[in-house]
């Protein structure tokens, strides 16, 4: 291996790659582990790392095991005690000391620091801060190899306090049923962050969980490299070929506290340590090795100076090196352009998009003269459509959900499809959002392009840690070097005595939210001209379609369109007032706005379409002509997207306000079942009306 | 101790000015030298400088912008720098209140929510509550929305007050200057008796002369001889020949204005100016029309200070230009005359018993009757016909 070239993002073959699983290249993989933490701690009291620094020693066996199988395109999944895991699977040390010092060159440039590195090149798809979503991706990783047939392997590196986690069960359930090729593999320190896990589990031993999961679970000392490469080697073989996951358990310690600079004996004694540090995994392999053949000394000595250097090297290389420009720091928030990832089929990127939208509006376009009169569809049809064209084009595309596979979608969103495409690229799930969410994430991180059915955007909830977490901020902590693709689609709105739990609309909430894109269409013409774009862009989706507009027909062009993102449509246009509305309240409004006509009242009425991007432009533009704004809005009003529409229009807009910005929102209640008590938390026709003619009294 | 300031003495015959604006903002600290308020007077603004260092106070019952004010009268204080407050901002403070927040008004409805203030609009003490969009409009129609009744639910102007009040209301705002014109001019008419002396002249010779001499004086001057330089010239002469047009009314009686100076009649868009051509009579007649260019240039550009306007007991408005043949003006506020001139045209004219065409010009003085009488008005205004005929008497 070779430290001596940083700038370089190709990354050597991993340190005892599988040619050289051999006791010296796992000691050598150990002690670059233990050398460079040594180093990261005592630069760490320096000041040199900005932030916390969790360090792998006492763990190194377990990396190096692990690793010395993997090839350079299989993936790893790991924790915030990272730094082993990355240097086993072949980050250069350079790159890591460079991103614990905060540096334009380390593996994230700048962006993540220990608990966030990033190296796709090399497979290292990323440690995490947060515990257990790394089990899910490394499974979405899995499901992303199944489904493309490469013969790659994924592993997730978890310590004992993930095992208590829904994640955990989700993921290794998922990982069990569908045979994925995966190693999950728990390196039980006996302490999650400082609670022992004597403390934490009703059942002591994680390997035998394996078996709740119908796969085999082994256990092993992690202090005994030659222990965990022979259960690694048996594991890594029987996921690539195709027998599926295992989990292994690797009983360990780590010597030195949590986090640097944290106090370590208000939980554990200095007598449990020092007893762990004897059975240091590296002196353990020197004296088996020596033993076996005193002549291994010179090259053990090699190796001692050799890495030794290279970890000086790293440091010296690290503080060197620029600090990023602050001007790049809302870099990599979003994909930039449309989806160019490698090996993609489709002819997306050589299209010229602009020239497919149809002319605007959207909710009563007027034919060209000449086309051909547009078909009606409902709501749901368009979207199948689109999802049906982008499938057939696209093979990386798969969608997941609760009832999704034969029998078509609870809300007809696949129907065909499974007859078409297979269990492979419809898979219907088990009751796990939060599993399958992570898994999608993990998919979309290792090539795929997975869609999630959610039936409901309530049920969306029990994942919102996954997609906020971990989806929304991907291509930014990798700064950009990994794509999202993941479509999450749901339905949403008040109607039908659904009740709470079948309610709600979300939008605002995921609008807050850096790495989003949140679509609410109002039409079928604009459903299906947004979904193709939200199958072909590389940013994470939030597609959520209102369950009262499901059914509603509407003219769809026959040839193939795209709606961008961010440009709202002007659905009517007036003179007088306003009026911005999403979903079912841009019907609603249109309702009314005959009558108010005769009233003398003319109403523009914009649909934003997406909620982000949000196109406050052209609600600038509107106002600026009418002077007033109404905002109608289903949902909450505190701090919901009409707050932040006012406040932008308010900025913006505030001389061509000819009255005060109003807003008409869903009360703030959640959503009750009873008819006359839920019409009256949703904005009515007359209520919408009403706010209108006061709006322009005022 | 404070420094008072007071309205200056803007020219000899300033009584009062219009106080257009300060320069400066209350509590900012202002040194000698430095242009502190605008004053128009007669006809020009003038930026008047203060002539002490200072903080600027403004009491609360000062003039306000648009406010005509007499010479004397206070207009504010220069406050050494480290004086306290002074106790007329302290005692105004209290009166202003803060506009209620819309965000404190929470909705308790239960059902649909429409958000915003149901308070009272927000009024500043003193003004109308009026909406952003309304006093953009305001601004760019002319319109002084703090006058207008709103007609929005809570008395708020919107926009459309200011549009309807600019349908109903002066075509162009009332400016400073348009102010001033229209009460001297009514102040003149009505306090002058006007009469009105007519000539017809034959205007060959005095073409002639400027056919000959314009070439030549642009090159050797820079300046385009007009017909106006010439009878400026013809005015100046006959003013020096009659003295008693060279006086005018004031409370005390007839007084006589030093120098021989005519003021000319400078049409402007949004009014008109009347700088004054100091000793027209004397010097060459290059030397004149330069004058006459500098003055009309610099009235043209607003640059004209107080005391450019100020003297003289006639005037010149030459409307030659125009499709205009003769008419009558009002004596400038403060003279006692003022001769009006038409365009030059080919007219029917008696030369030796004889109708023959002839380019001829028509005059009309109008004359102060507490001045002057009907007999010397003639003589004024025969001497000026006398010169513009033989007008190589002029150079």
């Amino acid at each position: 291996m070779s430290g001596s070239t940083p700038a370089s993002d190709k990354g050597s073959p991993p340190a005892g790659g599988v040619a050289s699983a051999g006791p010296l290249a796992l000691y050598r993989t150990m002690l670059l582990i233990r050398l460079s933490e040594e180093r990261l701690a005592r630069s760490h009291q320096r000041g040199l790392i900005h932030g916390a620094c969790h360090t792998y020693v006492g763990e190194e066996a377990i990396a190096a095991g692990v690793c010395a199988h993997l090839r350079a395109d299989d993936v790893v999944f790991s924790t915030h005690r990272g730094h082993g895991h990355a240097l086993a699977k072949g980050l250069e040390p350079p790159r890591l000391f460079a991103e614990l010092y905060g540096r334009a060159t380390g593996c994230s440039r700048g962006r993540g620091g220990s608990m966030h590195l990033f190296a796709p090149e090399i497979g290292l798809l990323g440690t995490s801060g947060i515990v257990g979503p790394c089990i899910l991706q490394a499974a979405g990783a899995g499901c992303s190899f199944q489904l493309l047939e490469t013969g790659r392997v994924a592993v997730a590196f978890f310590g004992d306090g993930a095992v208590n986690n829904g994640a955990f069960h989700e993921g290794l359930n998922l990982a069990g049923l569908w045979k994925l090729p995966v190693v999950f593999v728990c390196e039980n320190n006996q302490f999650a962050t400082e609670v022992a896990f004597s403390r934490s589990a009703a059942n002591p031993s994680v390997a035998s969980r394996g078996a709740a999961y119908g796969m085999p679970g082994v256990e092993v000392d992690g202090n005994d490299v030659l222990a965990v490469e022979a259960a690694a080697r048996e594991a890594v073989a029987r996921a690539r070929s195709g027998g599926g996951p295992t989990l292994i358990e690797c009983k360990t310690y780590r010597t030195r506290a949590h986090a640097e600079g944290m106090g370590d004996f208000t939980y554990r004694t200095r007598e449990e340590v020092e007893r762990w540090k004897s059975r240091c995994p590296l002196a353990t392999l020197k004296q088996r090795m020596l033993a076996e053949n005193p002549a291994a000394a010179a090259g053990l000595e090699a190796v001692d100076r050799e890495v030794a250097a290279l970890v000086e090297a790293a440091h010296l290389f690290a503080e060197r090196s620029e600090y990023p420009t602050p001007d790049t720091a809302a870099q990599h928030v979003y994909a930039v352009g449309p989806a160019a990832r490698a090996g993609e089929s489709g002819n997306r990127d050589s299209r010229p998009r602009a020239a497919h939208y149809p002319p605007e509006p959207g909710l009563a376009p007027a034919p060209a003269a000449g086309a051909a009169p547009a078909r009606e569809l409902t709501f749901i049809k368009a979207t199948l459509e689109a999802l049906t064209e982008e499938m057939a084009k696209n093979p990386r595309i798969f969608v997941m959900g609760e009832g999704i596979g034969p029998r078509g979608g609870n809300f007809a969103t696949t129907t065909g499809l499974y007859a078409q495409y297979g269990p492979q690229r419809l898979r219907d799930t088990p009751i796990c959002e939060r599993g399958f969410v992570g898994l999608a994430c993990g998919a979309a991180m290792s090539g795929a392009r997975p869609v999630v059915d959610f039936m409901f955007a309530d049920f969306i909830l029990d994942a919102a840690g996954e997609i906020v977490n971990q989806i929304a901020k991907m291509q930014y902590m990798s700064s950009g070097r990994l794509k999202m693709p993941v479509l999450l689609r749901g339905c949403i709105g008040i109607g039908h005595s659904a009740a709470t739990h079948h309610s709600g609309s979300y939008y605002s909430m995921y609008a807050q939210f850096p790495g989003l894109r949140v679509v609410a269409p109002s039409s079928p013409r604009d459903a299906k001209g947004l979904l193709k774009t939200a199958l072909t862009c590389d940013d994470p989706v939030l597609f959520l379609e209102h369950r009262e507009l499901l059914a509603l027909k509407g003219p769809v062009p026959a040839e193939e369109y795209f709606i961008e993102f961010g440009r709202a449509s002007v659905v009517r246009e007036g003179r007088d007032v306003t009026v911005v509305a999403l979903a079912l309240m841009v019907h609603r409004t249109l309702q009314v706005c005959d009558t108010l006509a005769r009233e003398g009242l003319s109403v523009e009425l914009i649909d934003p379409r997406t909620v982000a991007p949000l196109d406050t432009d052209t609600i600038l533009k509107s106002v600026a002509k009418t002077g007033r704004l109404l905002i109608v809005d289903e949902s909450f009003g505190h701090g919901g997207i009409g707050a932040e529409i006012a406040a932008q229009l308010a900025d913006r807009g505030f001389d061509d306000l000819d009255a005060p910005i109003r807003r008409l929102n869903g009360a703030h209640t959640p959503t009750p079942y009873s008819p006359p008590l839920e019409a009256a938390v949703v904005p009515s026709a007359d209520a919408i009306a009403q706010a209108i003619r006061d709006l322009c009294d005022e | 101790m404070p420094i008072p300031l007071t309205v200056p003495r803007l020219g000899w015959s300033t009584e009062e000015a219009t106080f257009v604006g300060w320069l400066k903002k209350p509590g900012e600290l202002v040194r000698a030298g430095e242009p502190l308020f605008t004053l128009e007077s007669e006809k020009a603004s003038q930026e008047i400088e203060a002539s002490d260092s200072g903080v600027l106070r403004v009491p609360p019952n000062s003039p306000q912008p648009g406010d005509i004010v007499k010479v004397g009268a206070l207009l504010g204080y220069l406050d050494g720098e480290k004086e306290t407050k002074p106790t007329e901002t302290q005692t105004a403070a209290p009166t202003r209140q803060e506009p209620v927040s819309a965000a404190t008004s929470a909705p308790s409805a239960p059902a649909p929510v429409v958000e915003g203030a149901i308070a009272a609009a927000p009024a500043r003490a003193g003004r109308p509550a009026a909406s952003p969009r309304a006093r953009r409009r305001a601004a760019e129609l002319g319109v002084d929305w703090t006058r207008l009744k709103g007609s929005g639910r809570t008395g708020r102007i919107v926009e459309s007050d200011v549009l309807e009040a600019s349908r109903t209301t002066a075509a162009a705002p009332l400016t400073p200057m348009r102010r001033l014109i229209a009460q001297r001019t009514a102040e003149s008419f009505a306090a002058a008796p006007h009469f009105y002396l007519r000539a017809e002249l034959d205007a060959t010779a005095l073409l002639q002369l400027r056919q000959r001499l314009v070439g030549e004086i642009e090159r050797s001057a820079g300046v385009r001889l007009t017909l106006t330089d010439l009878i400026l010239r013809a005015q100046a002469r006959a003013l020096r020949q009659c003295p008693f047009a060279n006086c005018v009314w004031r409370d005390n009686g007839i007084v006589a204005c030093p120098g021989w100076d005519v003021g000319l009649v400078v049409s402007l868009p949004e009014g008109l100016l009347i700088p004054i051509v100091r000793s027209a009579a004397e010097g060459g007649v290059p030397e004149l029309a330069r004058r006459r260019a500098a003055l009309v240039e610099a009235a043209r550009a607003g640059r004209l200070a107080g005391e450019a306007l100020q003297g003289g007991a006639t005037s010149l408005s030459n409307l030659g230009k125009s499709r205009v043949d003769e008419f009558s003006a009002v004596i400038p506020s403060g003279q006692s005359s003022v001769l009006a001139v038409g365009r030059v045209a080919p007219r029917p004219f008696v030369v030796d018993e004889q109708f023959v065409l002839r380019p001829t010009l028509k005059l009309c003085l109008s004359v102060d009757h507490r001045v002057m009488d009907g007999g010397p008005a003639a003589e004024f205004l025969g001497r000026i016909v006398d010169g513009l005929e033989q007008p190589e008497t002029l150079v």
